[in-house]
């Protein structure tokens, strides 16, 4: 098996909080490599630190100790413009008021590339078109951006990552607050982009059974352990079992799916 | 791309601020025809000495002044209104103007109890405007940093102003009746009497103010997604937030210093613009909310010198009179236009 480029490796990293007095270790010694042209799913409980290792991976946040490699460089020495190039983000915040098109919310995404004005070149227009048509939200791109639904509005978002032209996207919880319908067709969405734009995507999720299925890779974190494999091999070394306290919840190994008991 | 969709909107917006300008020259006390108010900007002699004194030495500069006044509150209001994503924020609600006069009367009344003795003098009541809206909006910036809630920091600029007052009317009960004279005539805005000279320093600190708000255009654009989303997009917030600090500051308190607090200019002439122009972009709504705010202040001035009367109305009770009914509006109607 050919494997596929490494895009974003992490190097002995511990995440977590840190104020004045005293350090917040959420978790410690985490050794990832991801790969391009992949859909990774990152599950855990809530509070196991899911979105404090995403934001740590986008430098929203700072590691406690070690390193992170956004193609072979640090990404303590990035400047944010060259982050910005090579990161984008979808977030799970509500976005303020304003008078925003779709349009012009995916224009944003090209801001990393665009003059001190904003000014759009023929080519940030072309990269903004694709993004519209690989999400498929051609007609509703001349929408202001509270008049459309929840569903349409994460599709929106995922244009404006994809506009931002980077090799890495990384999205948290998006398919919260959707029903089963537009949860699956996002995901679907997402794996396609991956596997058709070689980038690396990585989304949070708490629809674990959904992850297992759509995904390429998982990352599973739990309060002792972070491991990152394929959905089947996380089944088949009975690592789901250790996802969610025992006394209520187990794994059903045949099945692939949570019972609950 | 954007501006050009707009064309219409501002030669309309552009014609409409040179007729307000000629009208606020031609109208007050004395009447001066419309036609020779032409000619004197033509260069041309005037048939009476009298009206190119008065229009010359008196309302060109109140007139600039107008301009002036009205293009850089509002400006600030935009880019605090995006900022602190508050669409009630503007200078004056979040107690900029507050921290000016506070500045002001600490100068003006306490001279004599903080024993600071250059009163009188244009550069020291300037300073301690700048100053004071300087430190108020920093307190803002603070507390919004501490407190993620927008409604907080409306909050803070309300108990600002409270403190403000409170202060004041325990300076004036120690202050002689001509500075509190002073004092009073300064709080009410005036944008008569203004010297030459002080319209050039105005104009100076407006244009130097407006430059870097013209900067953050940008980067403002991308903070209407939210400062997460701004900052995955390459955003310095940090660099954006002192730029800002500074633009609204040097607008607020050089304003503030030479013509008074003008209330509710700097909140409503922003969502105008908005209104008017259907858009979040920056980069229109810079130029749209220049061009209103300085239509809607020369408007306000000619309507308070009142035509053919021998009196005056305090700028700062027309701007409050016509400003507070559109906020009011705004709130009811606030889905559509923000």
């Amino acid at each position: 098996m050919v494997e596929n480029d490494i895009i974003l490796e992490c190097k002995n990293l511990t995440i977590g909080y840190q104020n004045k007095t005293k350090k917040e270790i959420i978790t410690q010694n985490i050794n990832l490599q991801l790969r391009t042209e992949k859909l990774i799913g990152l599950v855990g409980v809530n509070g196991v630190g899911k979105s404090t290792f995403l934001r740590t991976i986008t430098k929203m946040q700072n590691p406690l100790a070690g390193d992170i490699f956004v193609n072979n460089l640090s990404l303590n020495n990035m400047s944010s413009r060259v982050l910005s190039q090579q990161i984008a983000s979808v977030f799970t915040d509500k976005l303020p008021q304003s008078q925003l098109t779709v349009y012009e919310i995916i224009a944003l995404g090209r801001q990393p590339y665009t003059n001190w004005l904003g000014k759009l070149s023929p080519k940030d227009i072309e990269k903004v078109n694709w993004a519209i048509q690989q999400t498929q939200i051609q007609d509703i791109v001349d929408k202001k951006h509270n008049e459309i639904s929840d569903g349409q509005l994460q599709k929106v978002m995922i244009a404006r990552a994809l506009a931002q032209d980077t090799s890495i996207v990384v999205l948290d919880e998006p398919t919260t607050h959707l029903d089963l319908y537009h949860k699956v067709s996002i995901v679907k969405l997402l794996k396609t982009l991956a596997h058709n734009t070689q980038k690396c995507i990585v989304l949070s999720t708490h629809d674990v059974d959904l992850a297992i299925q759509m995904c390429d890779d998982m990352i599973v974190m739990t309060p002792q352990h972070i491991y990152l494999d394929t959905p089947k091999n996380l089944i088949e070394n009975n690592i789901f079992d250790t996802v969610f306290p025992k006394e209520l919840i187990s794994f059903n190994k045949r099945k692939g799916k949570f019972s609950f008991q | 791309m954007f501006l050009k969709h707009h064309q219409t909107k501002f030669s309309i917006l552009l014609l409409l601020v040179s007729l307000a300008f000629l009208l606020n020259l031609s109208l007050g006390q004395v009447a001066i025809p419309f036609l020779e108010v032409v000619h004197f900007i033509l260069g041309k002699k005037l048939p009476q000495e009298t009206w190119h004194y008065i229009l010359l030495d008196f309302r060109l500069p109140k007139a600039i002044t107008a301009l002036l006044v009205g293009s850089g509150l509002s400006i600030c209001g935009l880019l605090m209104q995006t900022f602190f994503r508050n669409p009630m924020a503007g200078p004056y609600v979040l107690g900029l103007s507050s921290g000016s006069s506070l500045g002001v009367a600490i100068l003006l009344l306490g001279s004599e109890i903080f024993s600071l003795h250059y009163i009188s003098s244009q550069i020291g009541i300037a300073t301690a405007s700048f100053m004071g809206s300087l430190f108020v909006l920093l307190l803002i910036v603070l507390v919004s940093r501490k407190l993620k809630d927008t409604m907080s920091i409306l909050i803070v600029g309300l108990m600002f102003s409270s403190f403000t007052s409170a202060f004041v009317s325990v300076l004036t009960y120690f202050s002689t009746a001509e500075q509190l004279q002073r004092f009073t005539f300064w709080s009410m805005g005036n944008l008569a009497n203004m010297s030459w000279e002080q319209v050039l320093q105005l104009a100076l600190w407006v244009c130097s103010g407006t430059f870097l708000a013209f900067l953050v255009n940008k980067p403002l654009d991308a903070l209407l997604l939210g400062e997460n989303y701004a900052k995955s997009m390459g955003v310095n917030i940090s660099k954006t937030r002192w730029i800002i600090i500074f633009s609204s500051s040097i607008l607020a308190g050089s304003i503030t210093a030479l013509v008074g607090p003008i209330a509710f200019v700097g909140l409503a002439v922003p969502h105008i613009a908005k209104l008017m122009f259907h858009t979040s972009n920056h980069k229109v709504l810079f130029f749209a909310t220049l061009l209103l705010g300085s239509l809607s202040m020369l408007i306000c001035d000619t309507i308070s010198q009142l035509p053919g009367q021998s009196f005056m109305i305090p700028i700062n009770a027309i701007t409050s009179l016509f400003g507070a009914p559109i906020v009011i509006y705004l709130l009811i109607h606030k889905n559509r236009t923000w």
